[in-house]
């Protein structure tokens, strides 16, 4: 047989690097920081969260309404900061038609977080983790990241990192569109 | 005394059963973090970089290291507790893959290709072995055969050439005889090449030895084969012959396969080319897709705080307007360097991309730490930060350095108007400023906020 031998050898081992090139490559092409999260699609836990200002924010309570769970902490700089002033807008946009902002201060000092919100104006309801158990129960790999859930409590989107207005508005109006 | 044996026989069974309590609670309490530590060290910290939940201090971790515990002190197994973060995590979580589905690929693939790798080993090894017997039996040459054909290499000028259909009535001895003074040819033509590329460099000496040995011994044998034919001796290569169809002698291919020199140089050649091009390609992915983490920048790494934010108009405190270049050149750093530097920095404040900045103004301060500007600035930061008690005492030991250092002066102002209300303090410090700079668009700004500032200080009297 003539394709034995040497010509066998000599195209079957560049072959057999062809597969491996190929998943090298498309490997390299994928953002290794890219983790989804399981919790989209599910209902969103469960929680009561004691506010800065001293009352309670229930979850369950919100069923019906948007909710907007928004983790963030005063160190994190620039996305929380850059953030902060878009989750004022939303609140003023949004807060009579249906929908819930929260804050959860994530692994911070209360008088930081405290200074945090009053630099920015954070009206909406804020709240600190204090144990971290909300954290653990939401995936939360770092600050900030934001869950929207739908009205009947449905986690409809996670974004990690700094969030855009255009996001916001979006992932709102799709909620409340439905 | 009955009595007295009794206290103290009391007060012994006391002490044991304290005692006994406490090393039971302190064994099920090495168990128990035992237990915790193993969970942890299985766990992927979620806000470092490749570091178990056991191995890291961070405060999450922590509160997942109790979270373990908790879960472990209610009664839940290991399994139910690493669900419990798979399913808010994802797989991810695990430092472990699971070895089921795809991901057992992951587990068996090692294990093939080192069956693979060592099974070509072995077959490479047991070729090396053979091949100097390689076709032929190990039968010894006779050296008298050896010589004449090294007599006749040397005389040896061509191969004669077949001549075509001259008789066809060829008795099957006479064509085999035809057959190997073909094949005795191309190996003097081989041998005469071989000594060819060995004089021109292209074959090193061992290579020549061998495989002139190798072609030298075949000849000679092919030339014992001739000699011993009974009637015409060694056909004379005149005699009219036919086509010939297939010679036995070794095809051309074989032949430079066996000479290999050239045919090594260029798999050389291209492997080194294939190696290179693996190497670049590694160094530009690899670059692109991993970057260190800035320093002083979000644990999460940069992709969660490093996303280029869009201009929205978000922090109220205005980038850095006054164009400062004082800074001190002290310092093992060249001037060109530091304020090369410097416009980093400042291109990263102005792009908003504060994790960057700050880490240029910390190497700056690193090797030069009077370095007037990035102290300055690394107080803006921590300013932007909320803290502000950090951002005065910055301000304050660049002022320290320089009484009049208008940036320092500018954003001490802010912090002191913005972060603690303190209008009167604001305007004291703006006004040193406007000594500094009288004129321009900050002085006009900071006029403004100036006046801004004394109305909020009478409407607002500090106790």
């Amino acid at each position: 047989m003539a394709l034995t031998g040497k010509t066998l050898k000599r195209t079957l081992i560049p072959l057999a690097a062809v597969p491996v090139i190929l998943v090298l490559a498309y490997g390299f092409t994928r953002d290794p920081r890219e983790i989804p999260s399981p919790l989209v699609g599910k209902p969103a836990p469960l929680f009561q969260l004691k506010l800065f200002d001293g009352t309670t924010f229930d979850l369950e309570k919100e069923r019906g309404k948007v909710v907007v769970v928004n983790f963030w902490a005063s160190w994190c700089i620039p996305a929380c900061v850059n953030e902060a002033p878009r989750w004022g807008e939303a609140w003023k946009r949004y807060k009579d038609r249906g929908v819930v902002i929260l804050g959860v201060n994530f692994q911070d000092k209360e008088e930081d977080a405290r200074a945090f919100m009053k630099r920015f104006n954070k009206v909406y309801p804020n709240g600190p983790d204090v144990d971290g158990k909300l954290t653990l129960d939401y995936g939360v790999y770092g600050v900030p990241e934001t869950f929207f859930v739908d009205q009947q409590g449905i986690i409809a989107h996670k974004h990690i990192g700094e969030i855009q207005m255009k996001t916001i508005t979006e992932q709102i109006e799709r909620l409340l569109g439905d | 005394m009955p009595h007295r044996r009794h206290l103290i026989a009391g007060v012994l069974a006391a002490v044991i059963i304290v005692w006994a309590g406490a090393v039971l609670a302190a064994q099920t309490n090495e168990a128990l973090e035992e237990r915790v530590r193993q969970l942890a060290s299985e766990l992927r910290c979620p806000v470092c970089q490749n570091l178990s939940v056991y191995d890291s201090p961070s405060g999450m971790a922590t509160e997942m290291k109790d979270a373990i515990r908790e879960r472990l002190q209610r009664g839940e197994s290991p399994e139910q507790i690493r669900a419990f973060f798979v399913s808010k995590y994802g797989e991810w979580i695990l430092l472990k893959p699971t070895s089921t589905g795809f991901n057992l690929v992951i587990w068996l693939l090692p294990f093939v290709a080192a069956v693979f790798g060592l099974g070509g080993i072995l077959w490479v090894l047991r070729r090396w072995a053979h091949r100097p017997k390689s076709g032929e039996p190990a039968e010894a040459v006779d050296p008298i055969y050896l010589t004449r054909v090294r007599e006749e290499v040397a005389i040896f000028t061509g191969h004669p050439r077949a001549q075509t259909g001259l008789s066809q009535d060829l008795s099957a001895k006479e064509s085999r005889l035809r057959n190997l003074n073909e094949e005795k040819y191309s190996l003097y033509e081989a041998i005469q090449e071989l000594e060819l590329d060995y004089h021109s460099g292209k074959l090193s000496a061992a290579d020549y030895e061998d495989l002139k040995q190798y072609y030298e011994e075949r000849a000679a044998r092919i030339l014992k084969e001739i000699e011993k034919a009974p009637e015409k001796a060694a056909a004379s290569p005149s005699t009219p012959r036919t086509k010939l169809k297939q010679a036995p002698a070794p095809s051309k291919r074989e032949l430079e396969a066996l000479k290999g020199g050239k045919l090594r140089t260029s798999y050389l050649v291209l492997g080194a080319a294939v190696l290179l091009g693996f190497g670049l390609a590694l160094g530009v992915f690899l670059t692109r897709s991993v970057q260190p983490r800035n320093e002083g920048g979000s644990m999460t790494g940069g992709f969660l705080t490093g996303t280029p934010g869009g201009q929205q108009g978000m922090v109220e405190i205005p980038g850095p307007g006054t164009k400062v270049n004082e800074s001190s050149s002290s310092g093992p750093l060249s001037p060109e360097v530091v304020s090369g530097m410097l416009e980093a920095a400042r291109k990263s404040i102005g792009d908003e991309q504060y994790s960057n900045a700050k880490a240029a103004y910390e190497a700056i301060l690193k090797r030069d730490p009077q370095n007037i500007e990035a102290i300055t600035y690394m107080g803006y930061l921590a300013a932007l930060a909320g803290h502000s008690d950090v951002a005065m005492t910055a301000y304050d030991k660049a002022l320290k350095l320089n009484p009049r250092y208008a940036a320092a002066l500018y954003y001490k102002g802010l912090t002191l108007e913005q972060g603690r209300q303190d209008h009167t303090g604001a305007v004291k410090v703006w006004e040193e400023f406007l000594q500094v700079i009288p004129d321009g668009e900050d002085a006009k700004r900071v006029r403004g906020w100036i006046a801004e500032a004394k109305q909020k200080a009478s409407s607002s009297p500090r106790p």
